[in-house]
């Protein structure tokens, strides 16, 4: 959703009568990317002390991207050890050094996403507390409220890194977990 | 709590500094009444007296807090009180803890370390948050201090667990070994096994963020012999089972953090660990539950009855889950949970926890757009209206309306700390469009005992004019993404008067701003402001006529850019420039 605020025209701005000073944010997308129309203005704001060197500011909020451009350092303000949890989906975007390199060796948790048919909500599992489809799918099942007993009417499938669909069993459980992305519990038929 | 008696002279009359007659106490009865004194606000009162308090004061204490490692160096602090046994130490600035702060910054333990142990041989306790320490300076500490009881380490950084195995071989009568949040690196988990056979005195053990898995036999037999182990936070890797035999070995424990709460239980299983969380009624405080399946969340019922503080912040519960558990949760006082209860489960935490006095809900997947789960304002709400109570939110939330937290604190005026983080930066009410700054207005104005406030969503300076006029107990202040320019930061200098921290980032006050709070600075603890429009000639300007303050300016992006002060951290402090800033740190 687009949201602008501009000082001059007040039918632009009806809602901020007490913008006092001059201020032009245009705001982008949803992901918080952010940039400033008009970059002069806050030069001369900060130039109140006649002694400053021009302060060029590049936009009234400095751009933190990661590499990925997608993500602001810090935000939203949740400690890294939290964040280290969601490792497996956040890796793609973090790689760029926005964390510091907190843990080495040892096994980290590994969450992927899982989804059943018929459940319009996703979970996460910790792939690293199992060594076995056997126990990865009876987990699953009880995470969705399934029994042990269902194990018969459900395969699971997993999404690969090159995001083809498989079914899972063939690969040893080590490359398993190298590869797997996503988890899905499909209905068995018949 | 003991004071220690000198013989010193008795004076026959005392006289303050106004050269008023006060009453002549001998020293030692003036030492042992104050040696009774717990907090350090009413020492610090205390020592201003006269010169006498003062002396009785410094010779009688025996803990000593120091909020910012910078403010004082070790050996004023050893010279002051010549009979420490307990030290609290806070180091890097709270946003080191969102990576705003690069690695190296500072807050090394060894020199405190090395003047301690010629000061306070006998220390006892030690407990650091955001500090650096080595593995030598923790060997160091193991090795200086005979009688060491206590450490604690709280989002501390540059050790392994090689320390940690230094600590637990060396510290003879270690009564609490607390490792929270830290970046550790894990080389392995054998440091528990270090400890001795003929160890036995640990009352306080939580190794629950470290991720290496320890010898489970070594666990066991040292929770067995453990005879005084009140509290036991295990990480992820141990096992129901492991559990299991760890609770049926231990004594009982009230605070415990369980482990993986996921492995598949044969019915055997699942009956031994009904039975003995039947026996855990006396529970205060439950944590882990990695991974929690629900079908093992009734095994907890019966331990949740005198439950005073639940932790699911690790367990991804869903609303009818978090239900369940609640209905025997009567009691509790403080939650946390992951916002995958969703608004339906916070609705079930105003209907069954009456009592509440502290939630914090944390967002289960801050990064992803595409899982749609994730709290609103309607399940804050709902818990404000069955949680009168309620004094500490800490809230992620996808959402807000400035009607919602205007009910909210209507319900809920005892807030003390009120930490709302509305996850996308500038989002305006998402009902009416406008800035949330009748949310805060709403917050400052009925919430007269704020000392906390974290803002966020769409804010113009008319919420720091509110936060500046009505926030007349709050002390410390977080921002980001907010405001509309330098007058906004000028109400809150000007207005709040016992602000100790502020920390800004990314909003638009620049050197007008900084320069308002020039007299204001020495009576507050920190400022932080990353990201804003502070130039290097205005913080020199500061630092110029400031000499009680560091002024720091982090350097760390764009080394081309000779003028932007991208990050400046301020400080007071009776230590002058220090003296261990890496190349990246300008000290002004």
């Amino acid at each position: 959703m687009e949201l602008e605020l501009c000082l001059a025209l007040s039918n632009s701005s009806p809602k901020f009568p007490n913008l006092k000073e001059l201020d032009l944010i245009s705001y982008v997308n949803c992901e918080g990317k952010r940039f400033c129309d008009d970059n002069s203005t806050l030069s001369s704001q900060s130039s109140v002390h006649g002694n400053d060197e021009e302060a060029e500011s590049d936009g009234l909020f400095s751009n933190k991207r990661g590499n990925e451009g997608d993500t602001i350092v810090g935000w939203p303000p949740v400690k890294s050890y939290r964040k280290n949890f969601y490792h497996q989906d956040d890796d793609q975007r973090h790689r760029s050094g926005n964390f510091p390199a907190v843990e080495n060796g040892g096994p980290r948790s590994m969450y992927v996403k899982a989804q059943m048919e018929g459940f319009m909500i996703t979970r996460k599992i910790d792939l690293t507390l199992h060594q076995s489809y056997d126990s990865l799918t009876r987990t699953l099942l009880a995470m969705f409220g399934k029994g042990d007993d269902s194990v018969a009417d459900y395969e699971l499938t997993y999404q690969d890194k090159d995001g083809d669909w498989l079914l899972a069993g063939d690969l040893p459980w080590r490359t398993f977990m190298h590869s797997v992305q996503r988890l899905r519990m499909l209905k068995r038929d018949g | 709590m003991g004071s220690i008696s000198i013989s010193k002279k008795c004076k026959d009359l005392s006289y303050s500094e106004s050269g008023q007659r006060i009453s002549s106490f001998p020293d030692e009865v003036l030492e042992n009444v104050l040696g009774l004194m717990e907090s350090h606000k009413d020492r610090s009162s205390v020592s201003l007296v006269c010169k006498d308090w003062y002396n009785a004061e410094r010779w009688s204490r025996t803990h000593v807090y120091i909020g910012n490692c910078y403010a004082v160096s070790p050996d004023i602090v050893a010279r002051r009180f010549p009979n420490i046994r307990s030290v609290i130490l806070k180091g890097k600035p709270r946003f080191s803890d969102f990576n705003l702060v690069p690695e190296n910054w500072g807050a090394d333990i060894h020199p405190w370390l090395v003047c301690f142990a010629k000061a306070y041989p006998f220390l006892e306790e030690l407990r650091l948050k955001r500090m650096s320490l080595s593995d030598e300076s923790l060997e160091f500490l193991a090795m200086s201090f005979p009688n060491f009881k206590r450490l604690s380490l709280l989002s501390c950084d540059g050790f392994s667990t090689d320390g940690l195995a230094a600590v637990a071989t060396l510290c003879k009568d270690l009564v609490e070994l607390d490792i929270q949040e830290n970046g550790i690196e894990e080389r392995s988990g054998s440091w528990l096994s270090c400890f001795p056979a003929n160890f036995t005195s640990l009352e306080i053990l939580n190794f629950s963020n470290l991720h290496s898995e320890v010898s489970f036999s070594a666990l066991d037999r040292l929770v067995a012999r453990c005879k005084s182990l009140k509290v036991l936070k295990v990480n992820k890797n141990v096992t129901l089972e492991q559990l299991h035999r760890l609770l049926v070995h231990a004594p009982p424990l009230v605070q415990l953090g369980t482990g993986g709460f996921s492995q598949e239980l044969q019915p055997s299983q699942y009956a031994g660990l009904e039975s003995v969380f039947n026996n855990y009624r006396g529970l205060h405080n439950l944590s882990g539950l990695w991974d929690a399946n629900p079908l093992y969340l009734p095994l907890l019922y019966p331990a949740c009855t005198g439950l005073a503080f639940l932790n699911l912040s690790d367990a991804t519960l869903q609303c009818n889950e978090l239900a369940q558990l609640l209905g025997h949760c009567r009691n509790l006082r403080r939650l946390w949970v992951l916002d995958t209860v969703g608004d339906k489960g916070l609705e079930a935490v105003g209907s069954c926890c009456p009592l509440l006095e502290e939630l914090r809900v944390f967002p289960a997947s801050p990064f992803d757009a595409d899982i749609v789960h994730g709290v609103t304002e309607s399940g804050f709400v709902a818990v404000s209206y069955g949680c009168p109570r309620l004094h500490y939110v800490l809230y992620f939330c996808c959402q807000m309306t400035n009607a919602a937290v205007a009910t909210i604190v209507e319900n809920c005026p005892d807030f003390t700390h009120f930490r709302l983080c509305i996850m996308n930066p500038c989002q305006p009410d998402h009902l009416t469009n406008e800035p949330m700054d009748e949310a805060f207005g709403a917050v400052v104005k009925t919430c007269t005992k704020l000392r906390r406030l974290a803002v966020s969503g769409l804010l113009t300076d008319l919420t720091f004019e509110y936060i500046g006029k009505y926030a007349k107990n709050l002390e410390t202040l977080s921002v980001a993404f907010a405001g509309s320019s330098d007058y906004g930061m000028q109400c809150v200098l000007g207005g709040c008067p016992k602000l100790r921290r502020l920390e800004i980032r990314d909003c638009p006050f620049g050197n007008v701003a900084l320069l308002s709070g020039l007299d204001r600075y020495e009576s507050m603890r920190s400022l932080w402001m990353s990201a804003c429009n502070l130039t290097m000639s205005a913080c020199r300007v500061l630092a110029s006529k400031m000499p009680r303050l560091n002024v720091e300016v982090i350097k760390d992006e764009d080394p081309e850019d000779k003028c932007h002060a991208n990050k400046v951290y301020v400080y007071r402090t009776v230590a002058g420039p220090r003296k261990d800033a890496p190349p990246f740190v300008l000290m002004l």
